[in-house]
């Protein structure tokens, strides 16, 4: 059992070994339940250090940025971080021909809703909060208020 | 005590300029929640609209049990 406190994300390493697993060795047939899921999706979403994700798929790996709402400064600020794509779920209008304009390739968001949800599932089981808030940061958009709450029950508190 | 249970939740409220995001950001965790309920996480949805102050608010909720 991984600890849910040792250094860097858990997340990017528990999913980088699944990757090997699926990428690198295709002809491996002993895999989990797990592992089966992840080929049934053909993408894997590791979340790195500045909010942005490392999407892993057939083609290759890509630097991603996600958010709900893209503006155009979004797609030049993923641009200056490094990101070739960003998934949105709304491209304002005034961001639609930026990213062309840039190199910033756009992805659907719900193409990638299921690794996202696996992302999210490993992230609360791993306890790891501060990244969830900076994912659901990232993701929403900078106009409405957030606010994020975690709790841990034990014992007696259980529900 | 090693705790059993970990719950997230997130709250976005639309008020003025915002309420134009509110319906993709609901979208977009009720597609997130639909994933979330299929790895057998416990996913609570909550939307709502205050037609006073013209405010709409989503909560997500999200609940595990912990690995032991």
């Amino acid at each position: 059992m991984r600890s849910p406190r040792h250094g860097g994300l858990g997340v990017a390493e528990t999913f980088g070994k699944f990757r090997g697993l699926l990428f690198s060795s295709p002809s491996r047939r002993c895999v989990g339940v797990r592992d089966i899921y992840y080929a049934l999706n053909k993408a894997v979403l590791r979340l790195l250090e500045d909010g942005s994700f490392l999407l892993a798929a057939e083609g290759g790996e890509t630097k991603l940025r996600i958010r709900s709402v893209a503006t155009g400064d979004d797609v030049l600020k993923a641009k200056a971080s490094g990101a070739e794509a960003l998934a949105a779920k709304l491209l304002l209008p005034e961001a639609a021909e930026a990213p062309a304009k840039v190199g910033v390739k756009l992805i659907n968001i719900q193409d990638i809703a299921d690794p996202l949800a696996l992302v999210i599932k490993e992230l609360l089981r791993g306890r790891r909060p501060e990244l969830l808030t900076r994912l659901f940061q990232e993701l929403l958009p900078d106009a409405a208020v957030r606010s994020y709450s975690y709790t841990e029950y034990a014992g007696v508190f259980d529900r | 005590m090693i705790p059993s249970t970990a719950s997230f939740s997130v709250e976005t409220v639309f008020v003025g300029d915002a309420a134009k995001y509110f319906e993709d950001v609901l979208e977009l965790f009720s597609a997130i929640a639909t994933k979330t309920s299929d790895l057998g996480i416990y996913t609570s949805l909550k939307s709502t609209s205050d037609p006073r102050w013209k405010e709409r608010k989503v909560v997500l909720e999200l609940r595990t049990e912990l690995p032991k």
